[in-house]
């Protein structure tokens, strides 16, 4: 080919593209087909969001037909690397994922390594409800919350390292409810229901569906939780009277209510972003993907788009107080 | 209970369909296991989407066989090129590759596979033996103890370092150590020497790290050197079935050695929170501590490679034992395996015993009958695999040193860390160059990260008085008793032939 | 002989400093253990340091038996113990290369060239546009390969990683910021 030649039908190809662009934006689930996008998944493979993320993304791609769906794992800084490169990454609905709604806490309170603004995320969906429990060992005394506040002994509470949601979880609430807990960090993975076996710790607030099988074998007992269905369970707002207590459990269970949620990258053009909102509702409504989650223990509670957006800012808009108890329960250790 | 245990064992052995299963668990495990980084937890995750639609038996049994064979093919590329597939490989890669460097491959393989196998196997039987014990026994280890055990295998690194060059040992030792302090403190949070750079908050990859002090060094050597791996010839060398059935020999010689490494690797297994690299590297240190010739470490004796491959497969069978019956995975790997089995139905936990005793048992077995199918099958190709040594170095090298760089990448999924491939790999290559030993590294970052972690956790549990619980005197006793062993040893007069005498 | 072991000491010795001097901007439960691990390896290195230049000026190899022997008395009465001086080599590719020093040290270069470059096209370009690249390039010019050789071999290769991390593993390998920048750009 001439020199010539190559250089216009470079510049044709380049025009043609770029008038089609838009036009191809407007077929929503059309744009998708044979494409390659890329679940960001920001833990190693295998734990809890990997496994949401994989089923998810294997059913998007089924009611986006032409499309590619690969899972993409980006462990790092608890979280922060996977959703710092989602945000970052090119606004073409190319790029999605998911990682810890935890990070709301981050954002609310400023801590270092945030490259991202939650408020900002073109939000696809969320893909369960994970209410938050109290959770104490089974030799322990503390039977009910009532003990747990009339005890004379500070009880040890484990949590994953410093900075993790579950630390600051349990930092704000133990602060705002004046507990006489002790808040020990360094317990990843299963390693707190571990050191609650052997009586080095006595208590953790957590997610109950990791505690499930805990209790069921008898190792510990719920005493508190903060969202979920169990009638067996007390509520934790109802056995507070604290304003600021209360809010900071409402802002918990806001958390707990949108787990493991699907974003992409702000400025996701609309049409393309309705294509993936549509496709995701599509995937948690198929039967199979329900089935499937269900053997893993795992149930689904799907929520979509807006209504996940509108959660998160809420989320986001806490009154100084509540950031003020934030910032002080963390600057305590 | 003898009829739940043999009859789980024919069941398994006269159903084609479970054969099948496992013989394919087997060939991929061992595939997937052979490039750094890949592996381990990513394969299992990738197994998940079929073992849907899977019956429990044959489901566990599948995922089982291929978690634990795994970690088998890693050491041929250890061995053979001195690429470990990861931290507990390096162990294997410092007394293997000198081995293939003698022209010795055949040999070193074949004990390792066999290793491999007698310790996947030592493993299962004394998670089996274990059983009504697990409880008291992994109730017993606290952060306390962990703490004292890491410092424990620190000491090791004065042994690792030899006499001659046991200045350079520690300091290498303690570079391993101090590189574990990269990545947000425990204590406070601050992320030391990392600031900004968000993918160094969790530290530095252990892969990245052996590969940089390993994998790439060894080929830059070999490509600057010239000729192949291995420098004795390859008519000097014996005939490769013969040397393979020596290696394989040699495993009985040295059967008190393997029998001890392996009940270590079982153990250690056994208990949350150690780390799953720690396993091979105490029974490398314990090898070298226990030999009468601890000089020939390093440059290609024979134990050095059967102590670690025993401890990290039996390591495997004890990790069962938590994770099975706790419901507590004892690694990370254990963890993907329990999220598998809970699709396939089994609930992990004291109802095991009670309820599912026969699943326990298929699964111990399947253990066992894995591992000498992976064993066979890799005795029987190891002859070819063997022969690469002999060929012209410069023609492995590119593609070994794209192995390890890929598997750097994919072990992290961030481009930073080829960044700190590169800068570590300075220093390795530094070290080999100039003769300083590289094994004590390895056991500095893997156990500095754990001792300091633990170190945190007891304090915060009990303040200094930590020292006073009864296993915590034990072990300090042994720390005690192995620095003054170590000096011993040093301070001892060097008996004139000794020395010079020595024919690794 | 091996090239003088100073030069690593004194690198050590610089990595240690250097990491201490920074762990003493952390708070002091950050500070804790770099201190313990960084200040005694700084002192052992300077030990080291002291033995090296002391076995400089000691010639070894096969002559200075007695020099040996001479220095290691001087260091055992400084340090108060033992140590052997006489380092049987673990690494026989540097006593026994057929190259001088001036040889290796070209080979060295030139490698490390080779892989610096490989690192550097895959995080410009690319796994699967570098890696051929590499294969065939070293293929050719270091191990003295056919054309024909270097382009089946270093293309065979190529071709299994793409097919074993894109289709089969479905793991995705950098991309490259040239590479994606321009797929950006023109392609989509």
């Amino acid at each position: 080919m001439t020199r010539t030649a190559t250089c216009m039908s470079l510049a044709g190809g380049l025009a043609a593209t770029a008038i089609a662009m838009p036009a191809l934006a407007q077929n929503g689930a059309d744009y998708f087909k044979g494409k390659t996008v890329t679940y960001i998944v920001a833990t190693s493979a295998g734990g809890g969001y990997d496994l949401y993320g994989r089923l998810v993304a294997e059913y998007m791609q089924r009611y986006l037909p032409g499309s590619t769906f690969v899972v993409r794992n980006l462990p790092g800084a608890r979280h922060l690397v996977g959703a710092n490169t989602i945000f970052a990454s090119r606004a073409d609905g190319l790029t999605i994922g998911t990682f810890n709604t935890g990070l709301i806490y981050n954002q609310l309170v400023g801590l270092p390594g945030i490259k991202f603004d939650l408020a900002k995320m073109s939000w696809i969906g969320k893909a369960t409800t994970e209410p938050r429990a109290i959770v104490m060992a089974q030799q322990s005394p503390i039977k009910t919350f009532a003990d747990l506040q009339a005890t004379k002994q500070p009880v040890n509470f484990a949590t994953s390292g410093i900075g993790s949601a579950n630390y600051v979880e349990t930092t704000m609430l133990t602060s705002a409810l004046k507990l006489p807990a002790k808040v020990l960090t360094g317990y990843n993975g299963n390693t707190d229901q571990l050191a609650m076996r052997r009586g080095e710790v006595g208590g953790t607030i957590g997610s109950r569906s990791s505690f499930e099988q805990f209790v069921q074998n008898g190792y510990g007992r719920f005493i508190a939780q903060i969202g979920g269905k169990d009638p067996n369970v007390p509520q934790l707002r109802d056995l507070v009277k604290d304003p600021a207590a209360l809010s900071l459990i409402a802002l918990v269970q806001s958390q707990g209510d949108i787990a493991r949620l699907t974003a992409g990258p702000p400025g996701i053009p609309p049409a393309v972003l309705d294509a993936l909102r549509e496709a995701y509702r599509n995937a948690l409504d198929d039967k199979e993907l329900q089935e499937k989650a269900a053997k893993l223990e795992r149930p689904v509670e799907p929520g979509y788009g807006d209504e996940v957006l509108k959660a998160v800012i809420t989320a986001l808009n806490q009154p100084p107080e509540t950031i003020a108890l934030l910032t002080q329960a963390l600057k305590k250790k | 209970m003898i009829e739940t245990m043999f009859g789980s064992l024919y069941a398994m052995l006269m159903s084609p369909h479970m054969m099948g299963l496992m013989l394919l668990a087997v060939a991929i495990g061992l595939v997937v296991g052979v490039t750094p980084g890949i592996g381990g937890r990513l394969s299992i995750a990738l197994a998940i989407p079929f073992v849907f639609g899977m019956e429990m038996i044959p489901g566990a049994v599948f995922l089982l066989t291929m978690h634990a064979v795994n970690g088998t093919s890693g050491q041929i590329s250890s061995i053979m090129f001195g690429v470990p597939g990861d931290g507990d490989d390096a162990a294997t890669t410092i007394d293997g590759y000198p081995m293939a460097k003698k022209g010795e491959a055949g040999r070193a393989l074949g004990a390792s596979v066999t290793a491999s196998g007698i310790g996947g196997i030592v493993g299962a039987v004394v998670f089996a033996i274990m059983i009504p014990v697990l409880e008291p026994v992994v109730m017993a280890f606290s952060p306390a103890e962990f703490f004292l055990l890491a410092l424990l295998g620190i000491t090791f690194i004065a042994f690792l370092a030899g006499r001659e060059q046991i200045f350079k040992g520690l300091i290498v030792g303690l570079f391993g150590m101090m590189l574990a302090t990269v990545g947000t403190d425990p204590n406070t949070g601050t992320p030391r020497f990392a600031g900004d750079f968000l993918f160094l908050w969790d530290g530095v990859s252990l892969i990245t790290a052996v590969l940089a002090l390993f994998a790439i060094p060894e080929m830059i050597a070999l490509a600057v050197k010239g000729g192949s791996i291995s420098s004795v010839s390859r008519e000097t060398a014996s005939y490769s079935y013969r040397q393979l059935f020596e290696g394989v020999m040699e495993v009985p010689r040295h059967w008190w050695l393997a029998l001890r490494t392996s009940v270590i690797g079982a153990v250690v297994g056994m208990i949350p929170g150690l780390g799953s690299s720690a396993a091979a590297w105490f029974c490398y240190g314990h090898a070298v501590q226990t030999s009468k010739t601890p000089e020939r470490f390093g440059k290609g004796a024979v134990e050095g490679v059967i102590a670690p491959e025993t401890g990290s497969n039996a390591r495997e069978g004890g990790a069962l034992l938590p994770t099975l019956f706790f419901g507590i995975p004892a690694s990370s790997g254990m963890a993907v395996l329990m999220g598998a089995f809970l699709i396939l139905g089994i609930q992990p936990g004291p109802t095991m015993i009670t309820e599912r005793l026969d699943l326990v048992w298929t699964l111990i077995w399947a253990l066992v009958v894995g591992n000498l199918i992976a064993v066979t099958f890799l005795l029987f190709i190891m002859r070819w695999v063997a022969l690469l040594t002999f060929v012209n170095g410069a023609m492995l090298v590119p593609f070994i040193v794209v192995m390890a760089v890929t598997g750097s990448y994919v072990s992290e999924g961030q481009w930073q860390n080829l960044v700190v491939l590169v800068v570590l790999s300075v220093v390795g290559y530094g070290l080999l160059r100039f003769n300083w030993p590289r094994a004590p590294f390895v056991i500095g970052i893997v156990l500095g990260k754990i001792a300091e972690e633990s170190l945190h956790k007891a304090l915060e549990l009990w303040g200094l008085s930590f020292f006073t619980r009864p296993l915590s005197l034990v072990l300090i006793g042994l720390i005690v008793a192995t620095i003054g062993y170590a000096v011993y040893r040093n301070i001892k007069p060097r008996t004139a032939g000794a020395q010079r005498a020595v024919t690794p | 002989m091996t090239a003088t072991p100073a030069p690593m000491t004194i690198l050590m010795l610089a990595i240690f400093a250097a990491m201490v001097g920074v762990a003493s901007t952390y708070p002091p439960e950050a500070r804790f253990m770099p201190f313990i691990v960084g200040i005694p390896a700084i002192g052992l290195c300077l030990l080291q340091l002291a033995i090296d230049l002391y076995r400089r000026r000691v010639p070894t190899g096969g002559d200075g038996d007695d020099a040996l022997k001479e220095a290691e008395d001087r260091v055992a009465r400084i340090s108060g113990r033992r140590l052997q001086f006489d380092m049987p080599s673990e690494n026989t590719m540097f006593t026994e290369t057929a190259h001088d020093a001036r040889e290796t040290m070209r080979r060295e270069t030139i490698v490390w060239g080779y892989f610096l470059g490989l690192v550097a096209g895959i995080l410009l370009f690319g796994f699967h546009v570098t890696v051929p690249i590499f294969l065939i390039a070293f293929l050719r010019f270091q191990a003295k390969a056919s054309w024909r050789s270097a382009l089946i071999y270093g293309g065979l290769g190529a071709i299994v990683m793409y097919l074993l991390f894109e289709k089969v593993l479905r793991v995705v390998l950098h991309g490259g910021f040239v590479t994606d920048f321009a797929l950006g750009r023109f392609g989509g």
